[in-house]
């Protein structure tokens, strides 16, 4: 009765075990953990987390990472260097481009605060509502609690959801359902209009170098009517009218509702990842892309890429907790681990330096990340049967101890497949990987847009511009130019002034009408303004000579000196003004090029993301089809179950990592640490035992026996050697070395005396003091035997065993007593 | 089911033994003794004093309760000494033992008990020996002159015969015997029947005589006086 009250206790006290997932989705063991019934598919066998939401910390990462993706975007778009506002002014408007400013600022505004409940009644028309996000934050992250047998093994999983990745897909498909831009196909019209852009952009480019061409030497020609005309086209192409389809598509809203996530810029395929049929060739010409770049851009949209497959996982297994049906897999010794803090032992008991062969040991490690191999080393040496104390006194009586080493070793290999290095779910979607991010952000280093200004007048220096202008146009006067008077000029020395400068007259045409064009546009003294610092302008006064020697200057008289430098320079003026009326041209036509139409072209080039999204479609209960899970838990459960060697055997169990870098350091091996080390002792436990001992009896007891004397009665020796059977009820493990209490020890004892063997019965209870050293107590009988005598004959007797009283006895194993016996003798 | 026929055998057997021993009378049980001595008070052929009874004879152990059966005997040593060993304890037992003294028609047996508790051994069991004048049969005169003098060497006679008897001559009797010098005349060990005795005393010329016939049983000593005339 005693002994099923105990039972009943011990099962009570071990019948609640739970596994509670803590926020971070590892397991956390809590109650006892001796229980069969934790194993029983009736009993709960864990708990999700308690707040299965976001907690305040995350909540806050959340809205930090949103806030970042904001923020960044709207930097981009004001960044005048980017030139993203002239783009968007341009294919949009200015208005449309102030406004999603606008409303990122507000939500920057939102994101950034601590009251979540401020503008949650605000609409936004190109960036997620206030209410959106709050409903993407209070959203469950751990929706779903899974059961699963297999093979025998309990599996249960806790399920991530990933929420701002359904929200994502959930914007995506409402967007495009706005704009109607499933109906749009990888067609070869699309495909041509990029390639019309991209000629656009080639022929713009082309046509700008050759004007800058035309503008280098000192005299232009007229070519004007051609560049205007190519102008249009180009206008024309990105107009307002344009029948180009990826002009007209940009125009729609779905691209203005995304700039917020593609960190201001304007991709056609914002999420970076759609399937196949809807993927931009590889093929196909990127002027601004390189072709590796190319490639490696264009491909990771392509579902060939982890891209698509990780954006539409969302959900995923966080953890993954195995347990095996205990009737079906036998394990009856349960270690449980966590990888998660340096494989501690969870136990509550210390891990057991024995076991016996009925123990079917499995050891559970949890919060194993689906990257760490581990490898299990299971090896065994024979040992003896027997205890540390028994086998010490065996060896000092000469016994040798045996020792086979056996070694058996195995691995714990599974099909982990990649991970997922998401944390919370949220970082790899609000800060994508470096790839993606690396990506734009390199695409817009090597584009380069709306880097300068033209004032106009390129090739001038400002110099030369003001001296022109100020000085040689507008002095060009008769009261200025001559100061001399009409004088012959045969044999002397003059000079002509211009522009209050006196020019000595060489009689040299070609030098004195340099000298003349000189002055006229020149104001500054020679002295400090050489011919050679303007190079341009001489070579325009040197070219318009020698165009200009055909008119010949008479030296006769300063009259007609006047009137040929008058001719002169009239016809200098005219060359002049006719040669900056063309650069002017040039210059704006240059400028508009520069400017405007390139950077716009180049914008449109600059969408290196040209797939179309992926159509994406609900089923029934308004999930997206196209949504999947995970089949590879972030977290796994390792078990093992080893299968033991032969007993009895002294088995050391390693398990190892490949981690090196993350665990303590226990043992090292050449490439990995040993995590869980443990060395026990395994071997049968016994039912039955021999021993033989020195019996104490506490009572003096009499024997008798018929004599000459018709009955001996004899004091009986209280001492006797004793040799009996002990019965264990809870099965003896002899290798348990610990002297602690055990209930196992106990066993009840009925033996006999070595000598007269049938004339004394000791039975009792027995305990190992350590196993094969055991202290008996209990009654003593001894055969006693009454004789009926008449007339001095014994005529009738019988006999019966009969109580002495209580004895003690402390006995070994036979070998071992008989060998401690043949020593003293 | 061998095993099983076999286990109930011998526990059907053990059973058994247990029962028998149970019910069976227990006479040897303890380290309890009798030690003691035999005494003897011999009057007839000694002075009558009480004394040790210095030779060897058996001495009886019985149950008090078991007047037909004895226990055990032992025989005494030199001195007397004997000695009874591992008795029951809290039963009463009576140590006899019996001996013979005298010679010819003198020699008469004693016989004599104790009776012992036995709560302890006992160590000073201590019989004495006395006429036995129950265990055997016979006759015992004292013989007497008119005066009150005890007469010696006077011849008794036995007849079975009275017509035989009253010829007064001793011859053609059974048997004779003579009176002791404490004019005591016993014998005992006759054949139970009606005996007729004469008396003769010749002390020279003078000639005292006496008659009487007596019964005599299997056990018991008959005693009686005689005056000659």
């Amino acid at each position: 009765m005693f002994i099923m009250l105990f039972l009943g206790s011990v099962i009570k006290s071990y019948s609640q075990k739970t596994y509670t997932f803590k926020e971070d989705g590892q397991i956390e063991l809590t109650g006892p953990i001796f229980s069969h019934k934790l194993f029983k598919p009736e009993v709960a066998l864990f708990n999700l987390p308690q707040d299965q939401k976001l907690s305040a910390d995350q909540r806050k990462e959340v809205r930090n990472e949103l806030a970042k993706r904001f923020r960044e975007a709207k930097e981009n778009m004001e960044d005048p260097e980017l030139g993203l506002k002239q783009f968007y002014s341009a294919i949009w408007d200015e208005a449309t481009y102030n406004s999603i400013l606008e409303e990122m600022g507000k939500l920057l505004t939102y994101l950034t605060g601590t009251d979540e409940d401020t503008m949650q009644q605000q609409s936004f028309s190109y960036v997620p509502s206030p209410r959106e996000i709050k409903t993407l934050l209070d959203e469950n992250i751990y929706l779903e609690l899974k059961r699963d047998t297999v093979k025998g093994f309990h599996i249960s999983r806790v399920i991530f959801v990933n929420n701002l990745k359904r929200y994502l897909l959930q914007r995506l498909f409402q967007t495009m359902q706005a704009d109607h831009l499933q109906d749009y196909a990888m067609s070869g019209e699309y495909k041509r209009a990029w390639r019309e852009l991209e000629k656009a952009l080639q022929e713009t480019k082309d046509t700008l170098q050759r004007i800058n061409r035309e503008l280098a030497p000192c005299n232009v020609i007229d070519s004007i009517k051609a560049y205007d005309k190519f102008k249009k086209s180009i206008t024309d192409l990105l107009g307002k009218d344009s029948k180009n389809a990826v002009v007209q598509l940009l125009r729609k809203d779905f691209f203005k509702k995304w700039l917020w996530y593609s960190q201001g810029y304007l991709l056609i395929n914002p999420l970076m990842a759609t399937t196949p049929d809807r993927r931009y060739p590889v093929t196909e010409r990127m002027g601004l892309l390189t072709d590796s770049i190319r490639k490696k851009e264009l491909l990771s949209d392509s579902a060939e890429n982890t891209l698509l497959a990780n954006l539409l996982q969302t959900k995923s297994i966080r953890n993954e907790l195995v347990v095996p049906d205990f009737k079906k897999q036998g394990i009856n010794n349960y270690f449980f681990y966590n990888a998660a803090n340096d494989f501690e032992y969870l136990n509550k008991r210390a891990f057991p330096k024995q076991l016996d062969t009925r123990a079917k040991p499995g050891f559970f490690i949890y919060n194993v990340p689906a990257k760490e191999k581990l490898t299990v080393s299971v090896s065994s040496e024979t040992i003896k049967d027997q205890s540390a104390l028994v086998q010490a006194v065996d060896e000092a009586l000469g016994a040798g101890a045996l020792s086979d080493v056996l070694t058996n070793a195995s691995t714990i290999t599974g099909n982990w497949g990649k991970i997922s290095t998401d944390v919370n779910g949220f970082k790899k979607v609000t800060n994508p990987s470096g790839q993606i991010t690396g990506s734009v952000t390199t695409l817009v280093d090597k584009v380069s847009l709306l880097t300068r200004t033209s004032s106009g007048w390129d090739g001038f220096s400002p110099l030369m511009q003001q001296v022109y202008w100020e000085n040689a146009i507008d002095g060009y006067e008769d009261e200025k130019l001559w100061k001399g008077g009409g004088r012959d000029l045969e044999d002397k020395e003059y000079f002509v002034t211009i522009n209050k400068r006196k020019i000595p007259v060489t009689k040299n045409m070609l030098v004195d009408k340099v000298s003349f064009a000189e002055a006229s546009i020149l104001v500054i003294d020679a002295a400090n303004c050489s011919s050679c610092q303007y190079p341009m302008d001489k070579c325009l006064i040197d070219s318009f000579v020698i165009r200009d020697r055909c008119y010949p200057m008479e030296y006769k008289d300063t009259v007609q000196l006047k009137k040929d430098v008058e001719a002169f320079l009239v016809r200098f003026k005219c060359y002049f003004d006719l040669q900056r009326s063309y650069r002017e041209s040039l210059n704006r036509l240059s400028a508009h090029f520069n400017d405007s139409l390139l950077p716009l072209l180049t914008s449109y080039a600059r969408i290196f993301q040209r797939s179309l999204p992926m159509v994406l479609t609900r089923d029934s209960t308004g999930a997206f089809k196209e949504e999947t899970s995970g089949k590879v838990p972030e977290l796994r459960t390792v078990v093992y179950a080893p299968e033991l060697p032969k007993p009895p055997s002294e088995i050391t169990f390693k398990v190892m990592s490949d981690q090196v870098s993350k665990i303590k350091v226990i043992e090292d091996t050449a490439t990995s640490k040993v995590a869980i080390r443990h060395k026990f002792k395994y071997a049968k436990r016994h039912w039955l035992d021999f021993s033989i001992g020195l019996g104490v009896t506490t009572n003096d007891y009499f024997t008798k026996q018929a004599s000459g004397n018709l009955v001996d009665i004899s004091e009986a020796d209280r001492v006797k050697p004793i040799a009996g059977l002990h019965i264990y009820p809870l099965g003896l493990l002899k290798v348990d070395d610990r002297i602690k209490p055990n209930f196992s020890r106990i066993s009840l004892y009925a033996g006999l005396s070595l000598k007269k063997a049938l004339d004394n019965f000791y039975t009792g209870v027995s305990y190992d003091i350590v196993p094969g050293l055991r202290c008996i107590g209990g009654v003593h009988f001894y055969k006693d035997t009454r004789f009926t005598i008449s007339n001095g004959q014994i005529i009738d007797q019988a006999s019966a065993y009969k109580k002495s009283g209580a004895f003690l006895s402390l006995n070994l194993e036979p070998l071992t007593f008989v060998k401690l016996i043949g020593l003293i003798k | 089911m061998r095993k099983f026929l076999f286990s109930l055998f011998i526990i059907t057997l053990v059973l058994t033994a247990c029962e028998k021993y149970k019910t069976i009378r227990n006479d040897a049980d303890s380290k309890l003794f009798i030690y003691g001595r035999l005494f003897i008070q011999d009057s007839i052929n000694d002075n009558g004093v009480e004394k040790p009874l210095a030779k060897e004879v058996d001495v009886f152990l019985r149950y008090k309760n078991d007047s037909a059966n004895f226990l055990n005997k032992v025989k005494t040593d030199a001195q007397g000494y004997f000695t009874f060993k591992n008795l029951v304890q809290g039963k009463t037992y009576i140590v006899s033992a019996s001996t013979e003294t005298g010679e010819g028609d003198f020699k008469v047996s004693f016989a004599g008990e104790s009776e012992v508790l036995l709560n302890e051994s006992k160590e000073d069991c201590t019989p004495v020996l006395k006429f036995d004048r129950k265990s055997q049969n016979g006759v015992f005169y004292t013989i007497k002159d008119n005066t009150g003098g005890l007469i010696n060497d006077c011849e008794a006679c036995f007849f079975s015969s009275r017509q035989i008897w009253l010829r007064d001559t001793c011859s053609f009797g059974l048997l004779s015997i003579k009176s002791n010098t404490k004019g005591m005349a016993i014998k005992t060990n006759l054949l139970p029947g009606k005996y007729y005795l004469l008396f003769k005393k010749q002390a020279g010329a003078l000639l005292l005589q006496h008659k009487d016939s007596i019964d005599i049983q299997a056990k018991g000593i008959l005693e009686r006086g005689i005056t000659l005339q």
